[in-house]
């Protein structure tokens, strides 16, 4: 990816034909904006739009190998400002706009794009590149059966708190069968920003992924519990899996129990596996934050948050064990994380587990992961896809 | 288990025809083998999607579309074998890529001499008494096309 105004286009982009017209004025500028979904997308250029008066604008984004912040050029003679970036195919990245007026700076989401990405930590702007569509499989599908949400609260004497649980309960779920367990860190945010359980719920009824319980967890302080914390691991391994494996019908074996998590969530559940590494069978590790250092002391970049992370990255690099019989891996390519999350698949191979490693052209963000959700569970528990014929 | 197969076997005695359904082929040839259904069943037999699957002597799956790259076409277990000398397909239309002749010609010339037969939606094959497919059945030929068993020119 680079600034697109070192190539020459194919076919002139809009907005240079908008440059070469004689009368350019606000009349001029509001019809363009009128005719044109902004960013403007066309082929690999995606041209990204604000109008106003001000000293400075910026697009801002967090796209590896990118600078953080690339400045809008101003249109002569209007208060049009446009960058043009040349995305691959299929990419989407998530920015908003920083604009500065003398001494105030002022950001936020693109006035001009009503399509917004949403997180924990708030919204933001999105551009879709050429040939990226949203899977048809994340929107409700009227027809699909629904599972079920059933509120649970476990006492932990690890974490010394009452943990609130939420479970999946697949359609037509029987006390008679019985089911594999998908334990999902940052359940909430899984179901509210990655529409876990639309997605569930489609790749269930369409036979992609097999009748599983999940176990979406909350935690309460994310940075702390997530961070390679005996006390979590404790909790999911000791307390959580044992109570759901006497209360509902579920497989009971390793084969049958799988670890989820995205980000620190990703940490969480790679240390909880490493604690008891014969417990689980499969780990879903997306953009995991398994930042490490080669030489000891290095600075990782990352902050005291991710001194303990570091650790334990570096100490399981150092000496890599079996934890589980299969992981699947997924990362950005536009993250930060993508170098890491790449060096970890030799890593986990030559422990001896089989790795499944899928990249995507994407940031650190829900709809990324969202968007490999069935990759990773109709690798981890498949359906009877192929063997239902009605 | 002799019991069960003799109460299942008494009920097909009486039967003068049986409907096979569709569903998890593995399960349905499983139970089918398991009661020692095929030497008891009626001539008049009724059965769409896996139910005709089973009926036949190899399980054939095979969908092109699985979420994982390339799903390969796989025997999974032998049928029951009433209906010889054919592997239904099915949903062949939204299995299977058939508009890519090589891949459908490997298929059709895998399992050759069996003929591959195409089971639309909606598709009805009405087998002989011999089990002979009739003139207009859609089969797959050598060269991956679907084709009726004698072609509609020479019918």
């Amino acid at each position: 990816m680079s600034p697109a105004s070192s190539r020459p286009p194919a076919q002139k982009l809009a907005i240079n034909r908008l440059r070469d017209r004689k009368n350019l004025d606000d009349a001029a500028v509001d019809a363009f904006l009128e005719r044109n979904e902004v960013p403007i997308v066309e082929g690999s250029r995606c041209t990204f739009l604000w109008r106003g008066e001000a000293d400075e604008v910026l697009l801002v984004q967090r796209v590896v190998g990118l600078a953080e912040r690339l400045p809008l050029r101003r249109l002569r003679g209007t208060d049009l400002w446009y960058l043009v970036l040349e995305l691959p195919e299929r990419s989407r990245i998530n920015y908003q706009v920083e604009v500065r007026r003398g001494d105030h700076v002022e950001s936020g989401n693109d006035p001009l794009n009503p399509k917004v990405s949403y997180s924990p930590v708030g919204t933001s702007s999105v551009c879709f590149a050429h040939g990226y569509v949203t899977p048809e499989w994340t929107q409700p599908d009227p027809s699909a059966r629904q599972g079920e949400l059933v509120e649970l609260t476990v006492r932990s004497r690890a974490l010394r708190r009452d943990v609130p649980v939420t479970l999946y309960l697949p359609a037509r779920f029987r006390r008679t069968s019985t089911y594999p367990l998908l334990v999902m860190h940052d359940g909430a945010d899984f179901l509210q920003y990655a529409a876990a359980k639309t997605v569930l719920d489609n790749l269930i009824d369409r036979l992609d992924v097999a009748e599983t319980v999940v176990a979406f967890l909350n935690p309460q302080d994310r940075l702390t519990e997530y961070a390679n914390s005996t006390a979590h691991s404790r909790f999911v391994t000791d307390e959580l899996v044992p109570k759901l494996e006497t209360e509902y019908p579920l497989m009971g074996r390793p084969a049958g129990r799988a670890l989820l998590g995205s980000s620190f969530g990703g940490v969480a559940s790679l240390s909880t596996a490493v604690k008891s590494p014969t417990t689980y069978g499969a780990l879903v590790l997306m953009s995991g934050s398994f930042v490490f250092t080669d030489i000891a002391g290095a600075d990782h970049g990352g902050g005291p948050v991710f001194d303990p992370v570091v650790k334990f990255v570096n100490r399981y690099r150092a000496r890599p064990t079996r934890v589980a019989d299969r992981i699947f891996m997924s990362c950005g390519v536009y993250e930060p994380l993508i170098t890491p999350n790449r060096s970890m698949v030799p890593t986990f191979e030559s422990a001896g587990m089989a790795v499944r490693f899928v990249e995507s052209r994407d940031g650190h963000n829900w709809e990324n992961w969202r968007d490999l959700l069935r990759d990773a569970l109709s690798w981890v528990y498949p359906g009877p896809q192929k063997l239902v014929y009605e | 288990m002799a019991q069960h197969r003799d109460e299942v076997r008494r009920i097909l005695d009486s039967a003068s025809a049986v409907v096979v359904g569709g569903g998890h082929v593995g399960q349905l040839a499983r139970v089918l083998h398991l009661f020692h259904v095929a030497p008891h069943l009626p001539r008049r037999i009724v059965a769409w999607s896996a139910g005709a699957m089973a009926l036949t002597e190899r399980l054939v799956l095979f969908d092109d579309h699985v979420p994982h790259g390339v799903a390969q076409t796989e025997v999974f277990d032998d049928g029951i074998g009433v209906v010889e000398g054919l592997v239904l397909l099915p949903h062949a239309r939204r299995r299977l890529r058939i508009d890519d002749p090589v891949r459908m010609s490997v298929l059709a010339r895998r399992f050759a001499p069996a003929r591959c037969v195409v089971l639309d939606d909606g598709m009805r094959v009405d087998l002989g008494p011999d089990g002979a497919l009739p003139a207009d059945a859609k089969i797959l030929d050598d060269h991956g096309a679907i084709t009726s068993v004698v072609p509609e020119a020479a019918s």
